[in-house]
Parts: C-alpha cells; sequence; structure tokens
C-alpha cells in the first residue's frame, strides 16, 4: 500500500484545498482540486481531476482531465447486479467501481471493487463513451469501436459464444464506426456513423413474444449479435436510448423512434409492445422538434428545440415530475393520446437532463433539481419521500458551484460541480467537487452502507476503505443492510 | 391494498442454480429474489433486501409443485408395492 492517505500536498498552506480522493489504485492518486493553490503551472482550465503518480512533488501533476464520463445508470443505472460505475476521464482512461458479480467491470476478475480503479486492458484505447447495462458494460472509444464486458446471459454483449467476460472485448460484427452506444437492462444499442441503428441482447424478446398475439417476432429482437433495426432505412439517428424493455433513437429530423415494451405508456402507442419502430406524432409536442431525450426504465423525458421538457411513461413514483398525474394510461387506450402532453415549466431551458432508473436530475442554469423515486435518498432533498414536482436541491459546495456533470444511477446520484470562483486563489482556477446522494454500498471486507439522503460533497479520505463519513450539516444513515446498489447511467462531455 | 411494483414472469428471472433462488432486477439496483422452495409453496411474492418494492411472480404453480414434489415420494411407494 502507498502512502496515500498520508500526503497531503497543501498541509503546509492554510489554503489547502487539494484533496485526495484516495480511491484509486496504487500507482495513482486522484486528487479534487478545490483551489488554485495548487502549486502547478499548469493552466486549470476545464480541470477536474488531477491524476498523480506517487511522487512527493505537485509538479508532477501528469495529466489534466477535460472530461469526465460518470457512467452510472444502469447506471450504468443501469450498474449491478447494479450497474457499475465507471469514470473515464480525458487521457481516455476508464476508472470502474461497483458490483462485478458478471465481470463487468472489465478487470478480469468478478470480485467486487469498492474503489474507483483502472480498467487497464483499455490503455490502448480513449475511451470516449461508456453506458451500463444491468450486469454488462457497453464501451465506445474514440476511433468508434465498441466493446462489451460482463454478463452475456441474453446476449447483451454482442459476442457470440460466450457466457459472460470480464475483459472488455470488441463487438467485432459492428463494422461501421460507432458514434453512440446504450444499455438497457438486458440489451444493447449502438448508432452508427451513417445513422443506422443496431440492437443486440434479446431482453425484449419475452415481451415481444408474450404481447404479439401470433404476429411474428422481428428477428432483431432475439439477436444476440448487432441487428440493424428495419424500419428506420430513411431516417438517420442522431442519439440511441435503451430502457428497460424498450428503445428510443432521436433523429436528426427531430423525430423520436420508438419500439419495445409500452407497458407504461413509454412509447406513447396503442399496442402494449411495439415490434417495430414507430414514429412518435409530433403532435404530443405541440408539433416541435425533439432536441434530445432520456429514459429511466419505464419513463421518458424529452426537450424541444425550444428548450420545452415533456415526460411520460411511468408515474407512480412521481417519475414524471407532474403533481397529481399519478396515473399514465397503462391501457395506451386511444382517448388518451390524440392530447399533446404538457410540458413541465420549470424545466423549459434545462441546460442537462438524466434519468435513473426511477428518478431523475436536470440543471437549470446554475440550479439542479430532482424529482422521482426516493426511497434511498437519491433524489437528494434530504428525505425519502417521493419528490413529485421537479425541486431545486443544494449542493453542500464551499463556493458557488457551476454543475459540469450530472447522473443518475438506480439508487444513486452524483453530480460534477466546478467552482470557477478564483477570488480567495492567486490564479483563476476552477475546482471540482463531486458530489452524490442515494445508496453507496462499499463491497468487501470492510463492507460499508451509507445512505446519504442529501448531497454529499466526495472529497475526503475513506471514501476507499469503506469509513466514509459524511460531512458535517449533512444526514447519512448507517444501514446493517449488505447488499449493493450503486448503479450507473452514462453520461459524458 | 397491496401494490405491487411489478408482475413479472418466472421466466424473465435469472436463475441461480447454487442459491436455488430466482432473481430479476430491482430499480434501487439490488435484485428481487425467491427461491425455488418459496414458489413450489405457491409464493408469489419476490422481495427485495435492500428497499420496500415487491415485485408479483407469475408462474404455473401446479408445474413447479409437480416438478419438485411429486417424484419423490413415488419410488418410495413403489418400494413399498414390491415388499
Amino acid at each position: 500500500m502507498p502512502p496515500r492517505s498520508m500526503y497531503n500536498p497543501c498541509a503546509a498552506g492554510k489554503k489547502s484545498q487539494v484533496t485526495c480522493l484516495d480511491f484509486l489504485p496504487a500507482a495513482y492518486e486522484l486528487y479534487m482540486i478545490q483551489g488554485s493553490t495548487f502549486p502547478c503551472a499548469h493552466p486549470l482550465h476545464e480541470i477536474l481531476l488531477c491524476v498523480q503518480e506517487i511522487v512527493a512533488d505537485l509538479a508532477a501533476v501528469l495529466s489534466v482531465c477535460t472530461a469526465l464520463c460518470v457512467s452510472a445508470y444502469m447506471p450504468h443505472v443501469q450498474s449491478c447486479d447494479i450497474f457499475p460505475i465507471c469514470f473515464s476521464i480525458d487521457t481516455g482512461a476508464l476508472y470502474v467501481c461497483g458490483q462485478n458479480r458478471d465481470g463487468q467491470l472489465g478487470l478480469s476478475h468478478t470480485d467486487d471493487v469498492s474503489h474507483f480503479s483502472l480498467c487497464s486492458s483499455l490503455q490502448s484505447e480513449r475511451v470516449s463513451t461508456v453506458s451500463c447495462g444491468w450486469d454488462f458494460t457497453i464501451i465506445l472509444t474514440d476511433s468508434g469501436r465498441v466493446l462489451s464486458c460482463g454478463s452475456n446471459a441474453f446476449g447483451q454483449l454482442g459476442i457470440p459464444h460466450v457466457k459472460s467476460s470480464s475483459v472488455p472485448e470488441p463487438v467485432q460484427s459492428l463494422q461501421e464506426k460507432v458514434l453512440d452506444i446504450s444499455a438497457g437492462l438486458r440489451h444493447s444499442l449502438a448508432l452508427t456513423d451513417s445513422g443506422g441503428v443496431f440492437q443486440w441482447g434479446v431482453g425484449l424478446a419475452s415481451h415481444a413474444k408474450r404481447f404479439s398475439c401470433g404476429n411474428p417476432v422481428p428477428p432483431f429482437l432475439t439477436a444476440k449479435e448487432p441487428s440493424r433495426i428495419p424500419g428506420l432505412e430513411n431516417v438517420k439517428g442522431r442519439k440511441v436510448i435503451a430502457g428497460s424493455y424498450h428503445s428510443v433513437t432521436v433523429t436528426e429530423d427531430g423525430d423520436l423512434y420508438v419500439w419495445g415494451s409500452n407497458k407504461h405508456g413509454q412509447l406513447l402507442q396503442k399496442e402494449t409492445f411495439v415490434l417495430w419502430p414507430q414514429r412518435i406524432e409530433p403532435h404530443f409536442f405541440s408539433g416541435e422538434r425533439i432536441r434530445s431525450a432520456w429514459s429511466g426504465w419505464t419513463h421518458l423525458v424529452a426537450q424541444t428545440d425550444s428548450g420545452k421538457v415533456y415526460t411520460w411513461g411511468r408515474a407512480d413514483y412521481g417519475q414524471l415530475g407532474r403533481d397529481g398525474e399519478k396515473e399514465q394510461p397503462q391501457d395506451s387506450g386511444a382517448e388518451h393520446f390524440p392530447k399533446p402532453l404538457l410540458c413541465i415549466p420549470r424545466l423549459t431551458g434545462a441546460d442537462q437532463i438524466t434519468c435513473g432508473s426511477q428518478h431523475n436530475l436536470a440543471v437549470c442554469g446554475t440550479a439542479v433539481y430532482s424529482w422521482g423515486w426516493n426511497e434511498h435518498g437519491m433524489c437528494g432533498d434530504g428525505t425519502e419521500t417521493n419528490v413529485e414536482i421537479p425541486t431545486q436541491i443544494s449542493i453542500p459546495a464551499p463556493h458557488p458551484a457551476t454543475v459540469k456533470l450530472i447522473a443518475c444511477g438506480a439508487g444513486h446520484s452524483m453530480i460534477l460541480c466546478v467552482n470557477p470562483d478564483g477570488k480567495d486563489f492567486d490564479f483563476p482556477s476552477e475546482r471540482l467537487q463531486v458530489t452524490l446522494c442515494g445508496d453507496n454500498t462499499v463491497c468487501g471486507a470492510e463492507t460499508c452502507i451509507l445512505r446519504l439522503s442529501l448531497p454529499f460533497l466526495l472529497d475526503h479520505e475513506g471514501f476507499s476503505r469503506g469509513d466514509m463519513q459524511p460531512v458535517e450539516t449533512h444526514q447519512s444513515i448507517m444501514m446493517p443492510s449488505p447488499s449493493l446498489l450503486i448503479k450507473a447511467s452514462s453520461t459524458h462531455w | 391494498m397491496s401494490v405491487y411494483h411489478d408482475e413479472v414472469e418466472i421466466e424473465d428471472f435469472e436463475y441461480d442454480e447454487d442459491t436455488d433462488t430466482y432473481y430479476y432486477p430491482c430499480p434501487c439496483g439490488d435484485r428481487f429474489a425467491i427461491t425455488k422452495e418459496d414458489l413450489e409453496n405457491g409464493e408469489e411474492e419476490a422481495t427485495c433486501p435492500s428497499c420496500s418494492l415487491v415485485v408479483r411472480v407469475i408462474y404455473d404453480k401446479d408445474e413447479f409443485m409437480q416438478g419438485e414434489v411429486i417424484p419423490e415420494p413415488v419410488p418410495k411407494r413403489a418400494e413399498l408395492l414390491k415388499c
């Protein structure tokens, strides 16, 4: 063990603002930059994290990270039996953490990992995007290659003849350059350079058979290798989104095409299961084009070109952020659907939105809003009561912070902040804070579970040792439960 | 009134032979679980150890009862008949 936690580079100075996050493996340390007294000549523009070799010299900062990818959906969210959490930093390195029963962390073993660990087998490639399914991970490199690891029980890795893989393996049959990926519970999506959408993993197949009323199930729903989605030949996809048992693509023209389970009305179609891609009628959004969309397990969120935000699908935990609207039309009856959806005025113009399994985060200017299921405190409002309407949450920042990135997992949320305010410091800089809330179970011998119902500033030692303590004034509840809950939703910038 | 988070067909559960347990993803990140023994006893609620959610398991109870309980007494009876 390196003397990492003993190494406090700023101990001598009052403006000690560099905090060792202490969750990287032996050869590295990860510091949170909170102040510009950091004796480093590197311009700290866009600084998020610094990875420093363990040498007692701060000038030896190796890399300034300009990108951080928090994959916590299925966590990556879709994460885990939980979804793993993955960080990708601008060196293209991927850091992973969480449940690893099926090798979904890509670390060449299947032990759970309680501290962020470098996914070293990817070191020859830069990771641009990572998306975590329930028990697997899909990785997209800068070069447009797709790799996958974890469980292949449903063919969700896109790699034939393997039960699981604890090392990221290339999805060979995807020949084209891939621009976007998304992992669902038990299926995966990829969008290629030419706009084609591919799906693999048989997660939707049992639902399809059940509800297809004897109609043949399209082959792409039972494919264990990437299979091009028919019916989208004449549209150019821009983004792919995998829900628990449904798929969505946003096109360059601002349309939404959907297929899969419509059990909760999440596809805005009449059928309980949509076998073939269908376009959502623009009149639901008052005729506007869709700029982007996001999906939880059973609900969807979309933002139009003018910035309006619409939600639909499962509503019973407040997922839709519309107070009083507990029941969505589950039978997808035609009478419900000619009406346009109601937008959520509070979220108009939102800069970022992300969905967890049953909860959501959004950034509007400097404010972070949360809504939805909150049993594990992942809405960050200090309670464990479901949040019915988008509600601003306070971030325990020592200084006003600019939110750079939000991520929701199954039972947790993460917020990445940068503080541009350098007035207390010698030269302009930005400081990073990662806050999180929700359940965090640290696995292994030093098991500890923290339930944080208020955002928690991840800026101190001890995280990797499982003895995380909350900062003052923030609540935590110790839970004597052995199970683990880190999930991942993939987001990157 | 018991409100189930969902109703899930047994075929959508993943079976773990080591623990004789069926698992299904829970939105909290843990898993709904129900053992084979529970199913043989006619149980239909799969619970999550980490949260309050419960799913109802859709399965053919007769099939589970027949598969596990019936075969055991049959040989014994056969032996008795031989005696």
